[in-house]
């Protein structure tokens, strides 16, 4: 289904996008306000519908690979989401509709849903590269600038040749862990390290630290504010999408004094028979 | 449709069954942010949402929502499933994603 007929079937307006946008196909779609579960379950290709009209909404679009974003019941973007949809390039629409009614009228006419997360995609190129580093300094509270850590390692990534599939799983953990800083943390520092067979995020936060890491680890489990909720964020997903997207990922915590995250990415393929 | 009836349709699971599973359904309401329910959920909607943390029940309480489905195989946790009970409202579950769940709920009601 092209942009253009999702666009008339929900009497939407185009707020960002040209003409061009709007011929593009669109394979599937998804509707959430939970950007971890958008993280989780989304696929490329994909349109995204969401009541969240934050700079998150955009950036996690972006790191999903949707091909354009639908807000809800009329709501319009902030000023600076419309400016981050401009510069990455993803269209924007504006429905009446609600979300209820938007996904019914797209499901009825054939737009099907996004299936769970698949680990064919899981697989990785051979390519070959000097080894790189890059740090980042992520500043806890700072949810204006959230996101910018991550979508850097993305771009970085892109130059490089890197290929989306792996991309798409280093973007989701940077991401996550990001934000687990930005909510949690003071500061933290984020390196970024390339090498021909492996990319590693290691992430070392001045912070409150995890008294019960296994309890941290479970999937639904969040300490997360009512404020945290409502950005999307806090449905204590974002440590168990770092474990699911990671080849391996070790965390260690000391009470009071901050926590440690080591993500890797393997980028040679596995070899036959192996795990 | 009763809330029995759209349970078999849509191949859901029962996660807590404690409540009126004749209600009959006024329609669907698809958020994960808490006040846009409390805002515009209307009374006898099936809520669908992602979210598993025992405020939902309270809002599906106040909405005098017909019941709540999760999507993405979402279990609630052991503290809503508590309350849920205590309170009489009926817990839903499914493995499909929001839209494709809505989807399936808005051309069933619409019949």
């Amino acid at each position: 289904m092209k942009l253009k007929e999702i666009q008339r079937l929900l009497q939407a307006d185009l707020v960002w996008g040209t003409e061009e946008h709007l011929e593009k196909e669109i394979e599937a779609a998804c509707g959430s306000d939970l950007m971890s579960d958008v993280l989780a379950f989304g696929r490329p290709g994909q349109i995204l519908l969401t009541g969240l009209t934050n700079a998150q909404s955009v950036r996690t679009a972006d790191i999903i690979g949707a091909k354009a974003l639908v807000y809800v019941r009329g709501k319009r973007p902030e000023q600076e989401c419309l400016e981050q949809a401009a510069v990455k390039g993803i269209p924007v629409l504006s429905t009446p509709r609600m979300m209820y009614e938007a996904c019914g009228i797209l499901y009825s006419h054939g737009l099907p849903g996004v299936s769970p997360l698949q680990d064919t995609e899981r697989q990785a190129d051979v390519y070959g590269k000097d080894a790189f580093s890059h740090s980042f300094e992520i500043t806890g509270r700072n949810f204006s600038r959230a996101g910018n850590a991550s979508t850097t390692v993305k771009d970085i990534l892109e130059d490089i040749g890197i290929s989306p599939a792996v991309i798409r799983r280093v973007a989701i953990a940077a991401y996550e862990a990001e934000m687990n800083v930005v909510m949690y943390a003071e500061r933290a520092e984020m390196t970024l390290l390339l090498t021909p067979n492996l990319i590693y995020l290691r992430l070392r936060d001045k912070g409150p630290g995890i008294p019960d890491i296994e309890l941290a680890m479970r999937e639904g489990y969040s300490t997360a504010t009512p404020e945290m909720r409502e950005m999307g964020f806090g449905a204590g997903m974002g440590l168990p999408n770092i474990r699911r997207n990671a080849d391996r990922f070790e965390i260690s915590a000391e009470v009071g004094k901050g926590t440690n995250l080591d993500i890797y990415f393997d980028l040679l393929p596995k070899q036959e028979g192996g795990a | 449709m009763k809330l029995r009836d759209l349970t078999g349709q849509l191949s859901l699971n029962i996660l807590q069954a404690q409540g009126d599973l004749d209600v009959s359904v006024s329609g669907g309401y698809t958020s994960d942010l808490l006040s846009d329910v409390m805002a515009y959920g209307k009374e006898k909607n099936v809520w669908i949402t992602c979210q598993t943390h025992e405020n939902i029940v309270a809002i599906a309480k106040l909405k005098n929502l017909a019941g709540i489905i999760l999507v993405n195989s979402r279990k609630p946790d052991q503290a809503t499933m508590q309350k849920a009970r205590e309170e009489n409202v009926v817990i839903l579950g499914t493995s499909e994603p929001a839209f494709a769940v809505t989807g399936a709920l808005y051309n069933l009601l619409k019949k």
